[in-house]
């Protein structure tokens, strides 16, 4: 694969982490063109993209990154533990 | 003890959020994404209103059911499928998330079994043959043996789909849906237009008469607009409204009255956005009382995607797993195609 993307996304704590990443890596990416891989190190989510096209990645990254606000703004406003 | 569920849909343009307790809805809103005329709704436009609406909507859920907490819920259900992907995996994501953060299983319902379960606790029927007609989705469902069967369905688009397009073609408002301003207009339509009638056995086609029927229009545009008196009809849209539904609905009560027969059952149940039509519920009921058969219909509430059908289902999927352990995250994943079939019913044991 030719173009690379690789996210270090911090969260507030390892709980928070985890939920991240129990939620967002359930779903396989939609188009076969882009590759992703996803790692949890405590409370750092790293995401790596790789693909053929840089446009691929960008749409690819775009969506990740909605996806992971809306888990952020549910977590901020109904965790029980906030 | 009582078991509380609440239930999240977005696989098409409505999202709803649905609370319900051992069979009683606590509160139900939904909110739907509408188009300007002549225009669908595409997956990651709907997708970004269900991600704006959601969490506004899971509030307004609570309150009506006057529930203080998530914790005093006890289980998490969703839409697995199918649907549109990207309307399904912004509600989804907002479930996982709920179910983690407040440590509760959660269960991934598919769409047509909501519609099958809520039809079944609104109106009581105990085995109906169901009629699931909606803008996604027709097929004509039985149960049988822990499954529900799909007996007949369409070879091509969904019913609701030939009529969202039609609607689109004569720039009908598609609020507070298009099948509904169809429903108004066809209501004061004076000529019967004939159409192409495609019943094939137990199944059905409508996009031959969607082109069919867009053929009509196109071409009497482009005499209008060519001023070619000869080629223009006289069909008013309130025409074309009137014979599309009487086609339709026709071929929908043949295929039905073929599985009552087949299956030797006395009762029909209408679910999915189409069953909300009322000349679709006479055109049945004048079938079924031929044979002494009964038709269950249900109101707009419940008839068009809601949430509290999938608590619903989910609740009953709940309830008769007796580890009480709902599914492993793995397995929350969303498809958008997911049949009927696919799930094995266990929580009836007739």
């Amino acid at each position: 694969m030719d173009f690379a993307c690789e996210l270090n996304i911090p969260l507030l704590t390892t709980r928070h982490a985890e939920i991240v990443y129990n939620t967002v890596r359930i779903d396989r990416e939609p188009k076969k063109n882009v590759q992703r891989i996803e790692k949890l190190n405590n409370n750092v989510l790293n995401v790596r993209f790789e693909a053929e096209e840089a446009k691929f990645i960008r749409v690819a990254v775009e969506s990740y990154l909605e996806k992971i606000n809306s888990i952020l703004r549910t977590i901020q406003r109904f965790d029980p533990n906030l | 003890m009582a078991i509380t569920a609440i239930g999240f849909e977005g696989s098409a343009n409505k999202i709803g959020i649905g609370i319900i307790r051992d069979g009683e809805v606590l509160s139900n809103p939904r909110h739907t994404y509408i188009t300007p005329p002549g225009e669908g709704f595409r997956p990651n436009l709907t997708a970004k209103h269900h991600q704006s609406v959601i969490l506004d909507l899971l509030e307004k859920a609570l309150k009506e059911a006057n529930i203080k907490s998530l914790a005093d819920i006890d289980v998490f259900c969703f839409t697995k499928g199918p649907g549109m992907g990207a309307p399904l995996i912004v509600v989804a994501t907002v479930v996982r998330t709920l179910a983690q953060l407040y440590n509760k299983p959660i269960i991934g319902v598919n769409h047509c079994i909501g519609h099958i379960e809520m039809g079944r606790l609104i109106t009581g029927a105990k085995n109906p043959v169901v009629l699931y007609v909606s803008g996604g989705n027709t097929q004509i469902i039985a149960y049988s043996e822990h499954r529900y069967r799909i007996f007949g369905e369409t070879i091509d688009i969904a019913v609701g789909n030939c009529l969202d397009r039609f609607a689109r073609l004569l720039k009908l408002s598609n609020d507070p849906s298009p099948g509904y301003n169809i429903e108004q207009l066809a209501k004061k339509g004076q000529n019967y237009i004939q159409l192409p009638y495609t019943v094939k056995g137990m199944d059905v086609s409508f996009s031959g008469i969607l082109s069919h029927i867009k053929t009509i229009i196109v071409g009497n545009k482009q005499a209008r607009k060519n001023q070619n008196e000869i080629k223009q009809h006289s069909y008013t849209n309130e025409d074309l409204c009137f014979s599309l539904q009487e086609t339709l609905f026709a071929m929908l009560v043949e295929i039905t009255e073929r599985a009552l027969a087949h299956v030797g059952s006395n009762q029909v149940l209408i679910v999915g956005g189409v069953g909300c039509n009322v000349r679709l519920q006479e055109m049945m009921g004048a079938m079924c009382k031929e044979r002494q058969a009964t038709v269950c219909a249900i109101d707009e509430r419940y008839c068009i995607d809601n949430g509290a059908m999938i608590a619903q289902a989910g609740y009953e999927m709940y309830n008769a797993d007796k580890t009480r352990k709902g599914m492993t995250l793995d397995e929350t994943n969303c498809s958008q195609r997911y049949r009927t079939d696919a799930v094995y019913v266990s929580w009836r044991d007739d």
